[in-house]
């Protein structure tokens, strides 16, 4: 599982957890720590991401683990369920919880119930910078005495108190106190003792669970531990006793027992931080709180977090354009080049290996790393959002509309970024915090049409809708837009139905400067994940097409050397044909081109030019030499860089690039001509069920790629063929209609 | 990207955002679309003992107006995420932010926004003063 721990672990190897509230700089302390030796993967069976990692500091090593933030151990979400069952089952040696001092009293909350765990603890008091600005003063002996721990002051962006932590680490582990004891006041000290002597009669419990938390945990009717604890030979006996025991509580003190232990442990914390720590001010509206008075205003905030969502947009597809056009052209030059000439050497040229190697593998390589820019530049963005502070201003914002499409306000972003590239959107449905509208979200992106099925709108539209092509582009967004909604709506009656939680209950963390070093960790993180999860997929589909145009079927060609309607491919696509002959489009010209647009809608297009002019666009056969490819390398990477810096002022609307679009008439006619002939004469019908078939289908094998990384293979296929049903259906109707109503 | 696709993308997102305002703003829709099986919100005699007893809910508290929390008369696993964010029964609150959707208020020193639909069933005193000072 975790691939850093290679050798045996050292007798000194001391397993850490890391714990703490979202927003109290938990990662930053984990990646101060762990520095680049880190693993990112999933919790066995969870789409909650897991980080571990290592440190060695003379002949001490400490194996990291970040649990998931969180600001409680009740087993109400996921992450806290993954963060509870790490700590009880695989037992930590330490538990470090990672507190924001200028936030104590709220954080101290999950401390207090980390402690009840009566696993040794460390408290890193992280963030004191932004605590001494705001004139906090902290006593830390009296914090640590009242908590038993060793409490570190830290600030871990600057890399300050990472020393003191790992020396109490250590001694935590060498002595550790004796186990934390809240006093619950009389009347639930007296139920969790009723409690605790029926635990002692269950023999070997404390060695499964500390029974003082067991008890706690009954009287906050916790029903994972009730789960737990019924299987055990005392166990309905104890679940009827604590039930007999919350009844009581809630008779004699007016509240329910849960609420009262949280009002207890808030009551005791409050006490504490009164004694420990010293406001020189009070407490007045924050910087935060003035910028909060225009990001969540009532008429600007909407506004304001739309602009933020278009500079995103903006960014995963103007700064990253010119990269991906570099590393096409690097691919499909030079590199195809060396690639010929050097298997030319081994006297393979010519052959369907050299075939294979170009037009198999350095195009699929090529398509892989063609995201690679794309996703650099969104987790770029994504990052500074969130390290900001501002995702959860836009999630506030956009919550009132979300919330009535049964959505949160987190889901505007993905599904905003999905109009540029269905994969980075997929990817950042992570910004989501509960798995449901994660998956959701992610079962919608697709539908939201992405920038490579913009040139298909624009050739069918400029061929069958000459003058009005703006507007059908323009319905064809709205109409992806408008099948999301209907979709959303019907998983949500049936497969995804909305969390008995109504309502929003979001901490809104304080705007922070974005971290540098935070934000190229989670680039290059979030990135490597992509490459090594959907990457395979992607390179296998694309040499699946390859070998399919390669595999000769009847006619006269030879393996990698033969026509398109002779291929493999060719065969494939007529066998599709008749089932799109409804829609008005059944000819294998345009099934192939389909087929070929699961590997990207980029290509369909080119591949509709290869089928229908009947000429692939033969490779201009320049004579060059190794340095001139080197030099074109070099310059096309200059000018990938002054794209890029071009790029910059259109994120804000001024556009210094001219586009120069032209299609080619030739196609043109060769696609009216063919639509023609399989719609009977009513080609605009079928051209426009086509357009309507491309942006509702199966998405490209890269989104289906990230579908199963980020939501698992269930809702893949789901996502896979529901698309495709619905665009059959949608194009069927829009064929048929048209058909009736005579657009010819 | 073209300047065209600029225009069109812009409209797009005016014009849904613009729809789903118009389409969707009665309470009753939004239960219709949001939860099928909306908490059962029938008026219950709690609601006017509240209201004797002087509490408002918190939806009806104007921006910077501090108040104490009495009751919060929601389901459990709701109430489980309020009381981890420090929402326990007589806290106190101030209301940073109310822009007629969720309400933004400090507690405990943090920010907490709360969805309105939550703010309409958190009962609070008015300017009282927290009960464990």
């Amino acid at each position: 599982m975790n691939v850093l721990i290679e050798a045996p672990p050292a007798t000194d190897a001391i397993s850490v957890a890391l714990a703490g509230n979202p927003n109290a700089g938990k990662s930053t302390l984990f990646n101060a720590l762990t520095g680049a030796r880190q693993h990112v993967g999933n919790w066995p069976g969870k789409t909650v991401e897991k980080k571990t990692g290592a440190l060695t500091r003379g002949d001490v090593r400490l194996d990291i683990t970040d649990l998931p933030g969180v600001y409680s151990l009740s087993a109400y979400s996921l992450e806290e369920v993954v963060a509870r069952d790490f700590i009880l089952d695989e037992r930590p040696d330490v538990i470090v919880a990672v507190v924001d001092a200028a936030n104590l009293e709220r954080n101290l909350y999950l401390v207090v119930q980390l402690l009840e765990l009566e696993t040794p603890g460390v408290v890193v008091l992280n963030m004191m910078d932004v605590a001494d600005r705001q004139g906090l003063a902290f006593d830390v002996d009296r914090l640590s005495a009242a908590l038993g721990t060793v409490v570190v002051p830290a600030t871990a962006r600057r890399g300050h108190g990472l020393d003191e932590t790992v020396a109490a680490i250590v001694s935590a582990r060498a002595a550790p106190g004796a186990p934390f004891r809240l006093d619950y006041g009389p009347a639930i000290e007296a139920e969790i003792a009723a409690l605790l002597t029926i635990l002692d009669r269950i023999p070997a419990i404390d060695r499964l669970y500390p029974p003082r938390w067991l008890a706690i945990k009954l009287l906050e009717d916790d029903a994972d531990v009730a789960g737990k604890l019924a299987a055990l030979p005392d166990g309905p006996r104890l679940l009827a006793a604590a039930v007999a025991a919350r009844a009581r509580l809630e008779a004699a003190l007016g509240e329910e027992a849960d609420t009262l232990l949280a009002d207890r442990r808030y009551g005791w914390i409050h006490d504490l931080v009164g004694r420990a720590v010293r406001a020189e001010r009070g407490e007045t509206a924050t910087l935060s709180d003035r910028i909060d008075r225009f990001a969540t205003h009532r008429l600007l905030g909407i506004p304001l977090f739309l602009a933020a969502m278009w500079l995103v947009f903006k960014v995963t597809t103007d700064l990253s354009a010119p990269w991906v056009d570099w590393l096409d052209g690097v691919l499909s030059g030079p590199l195809s080049r060396w690639t010929l000439a050097l298997l030319d050497a081994a006297g393979l040229g010519q052959t369907w290996v050299a075939a294979l190697a170009v037009d198999g593998l350095l195009a699929g390589v090529g398509s892989v790393l063609a995201f690679v820019p794309v996703l650099l530049s969104l987790y770029f963005a994504l990052a500074v959002l969130e390290d900001s502070g501002y995702m959860a201003r836009g999630a506030f914002v956009m919550d009132r509309l979300m919330s009535r499409m049964g959505l949160q306000g987190r889901s505007f972003l993905p599904l905003m970024v999905g109009f540029g590239c269905s994969v980075p959107a997929i990817y950042a449905t992570r910004t989501l915090n509960n798995h449901r509208d994660r998956v959701l979200t992610g079962l919608l992106v697709p539908f939201m049409s992405c920038s490579a099925r913009l040139p298909v709108y624009v050739l069918f539209a400029a061929v069958f809708f000459p003058g009005r092509a703006g507007l059908v582009i323009l319905g064809l967004y709205l109409l992806g837009i408008a099948v999301a909604l209907g979709v959303g709506l019907m998983l949500q009656r049936t497969l995804l139905p909305a969390d008995s939680a109504p309502g929003l209950v979001m901490e809104l963390p304080p705007y922070r400067l974005p971290n540098a070093r935070s934000i190229g960790f989670h680039m290059w993180q979030r990135t490597r994940g992509f490459l090594q999860h959907a990457a395979s997929l992607i390179l296998l589909t694309t040499l699946a097409i390859w070998l399919l145009t390669a595999i000769p079927v009847g006619g006269q060609g030879t393996f990698a050397d033969t026509p398109v309607p002779e291929s493999a491919f060719g065969r494939v696509s007529a066998v599709i044909a008749p089932t799109l002959q409804p829609l008005g489009f059944g000819s294998w010209q345009a099934g192939g081109a389909l087929l070929s647009g699961l590997v990207a809608k980029e290509v369909v297009v080119s591949t509709m030019a290869q089928i229908y002019s009947g000429s692939s666009d033969a490779a201009e056969a320049e004579a060059s030499t190794f340095l001139s490819d080197v030099g074109e390398i070099i310059t096309s990477f200059g000018r990938a860089v002054a794209d890029t810096l071009r790029a910059i002022p259109g994120l804000i609307g001024i556009d210094l690039t001219a586009d120069d679009d032209s299609a080619e008439a030739g196609l043109s006619s060769a696609i009216r001509a063919g639509f023609d002939e399989t719609s009977g004469g009513h080609a605009a019908a079928a051209g426009l069920a086509f357009m309507v078939f491309v942006l509702l289908y199966t998405p490209c094998m890269a989104a289906v790629a990230a579908e199963r990384h980020e939501l698992g293979s269930k809702w893949m296929w789901l996502s896979l063929l529901g698309q495709l049903v619905i665009a059959w259906v949608a194009a069927l109707v829009v064929f048929q209609a048209g058909r009736l109503l005579g657009g010819g | 990207m073209t300047p065209s696709l600029w225009l069109s993308l812009t409209l797009i997102l005016a014009v849904a955002l613009v729809l789903a305002m118009l389409a969707l703003p009665a309470d009753g829709r939004r239960r219709l679309f949001a939860r099928r099986q909306a908490q059962p919100v029938p008026v219950d005699e709690r609601v006017t003992e509240f209201l004797a007893a002087g509490l408002l809910p918190l939806s009806d508290c104007p921006r910077d107006c501090t108040a104490c929390l009495r009751c919060l008369h929601v389901d459990r696993c709701v109430v489980h995420r309020l009381l981890e964010m420090g929402l326990t029964p007589g806290v106190e609150l101030r209301v940073v932010q109310d822009n007629g959707g969720p309400m933004l208020v400090s507690v405990r020193g943090s920010r907490v926004a709360l969805g309105r639909d939550l703010a309409d069933n958190l009962w609070v005193e008015m300017g009282g003063q927290a009960s464990d000072e």
